[in-house]
């Protein structure tokens, strides 16, 4: 499960490498979060873009990802595909994350920040 | 298989037919293989989403559930086309399914839980309940064998409205 990360102003992004975050691979997927997001950051911005298919599994892990990082910190996706994006919006989870198009939109959507 | 311009009218027919071991590795080798198979018959890709949706989520049921820690066994699976329809039948040899039933599929946050307010498992099932029509579930001799349809060319349905607006700038 390959995971890249780099800071952008008070910004995590988080860039998943794996094509698919399923069964096979979501325990791998949540520790790997972990350890990225231990680095302080207000934000965590998990980049879906190369994520062809998720699952139940890697649902949960996403959540899992989003409890660990604790009240203070948010985790918000952006540039989810068709497969997965059809996967939270029947689950309804879309509802539970802030969710851009892509990273620049998700950087910029602090600008107008309530 | 015959291709004209809108909607595909697929002959009935196998689209799949294997045995393989209920491991993870193999789930994703023929999730990849019905993926092709379905798009090279013409089927649009949002089927085809939903297509592999609910068959990673019944099939890496067996591989976690049938077969207990230490044991493997196969599993196999069926998918055969019936107009605008795909019939899927998974098998294998594991244990039944507890209490006999397949799972309702509640979306595990239907019961407000304060020690879990957020839930991280449970939604397999409900995806599989959101997406499959006529699921049955039936153990004969030693098989568990799940049998669901799988209606294909509704993807613009009541799902499609906004209720959960994406963020743009």
């Amino acid at each position: 499960m390959q995971m890249m990360c780099n800071e952008v102003d008070n910004a995590l992004i988080v860039t998943v490498k794996d094509q698919r975050i399923d069964a096979a691979v979501a325990v791998r997927f949540k520790d790997n979060m972990m350890e990225l997001t231990s680095h302080p950051s207000e934000r965590v911005i998990l980049d879906m873009c190369n994520v062809e298919f998720l699952d139940s599994s890697g649902l949960g892990a996403v959540v899992g990802s989003m409890k660990q990082l604790g009240r203070e910190r948010k985790l918000e996706l952006a540039a989810l595909t068709p497969a997965v994006e059809k996967v939270f919006r029947i689950t309804r989870m879309d509802r539970v994350f802030n969710i851009f198009d892509d990273v620049e939109s998700a950087l910029q959507s602090t600008a107008d920040a309530t | 298989m015959p291709h004209d311009g809108g909607m595909p009218e697929l002959a009935s027919g196998v689209i799949v037919d294997e045995t393989f071991p209920a491991d993870f590795r193999w789930v994703r080798r023929w999730l990849q293989r019905t993926n092709d198979r379905l798009t090279e018959a013409g089927l649009p890709s949002d089927d085809v989403h939903s297509v592999e949706i609910v068959l990673a989520e019944a099939l890496n049921n067996v591989v976690e559930h049938a077969y207990p820690d230490g044991t493997t066994g196969d599993l196999r699976l069926l998918i055969r086309q019936r107009s605008n329809a795909l019939m899927v039948e998974i098998s294998d040899r594991g244990r039944p399914m507890p209490q006999g039933r397949a799972p309702l599929g509640n979306h595990p946050m239907t019961e407000f839980n304060k020690h879990d307010p957020m839930p991280e498992g449970g939604y397999g099932w409900f995806i599989i309940r959101e997406i499959v029509r006529d699921l049955v579930y039936d153990r004969r001799e030693d098989q568990n064998i799940l049998l669901f349809r799988l209606k294909l060319g509704a993807s613009k349905s009541e799902d499609d409205v906004a209720i959960g607006q994406k963020t743009t700038p």
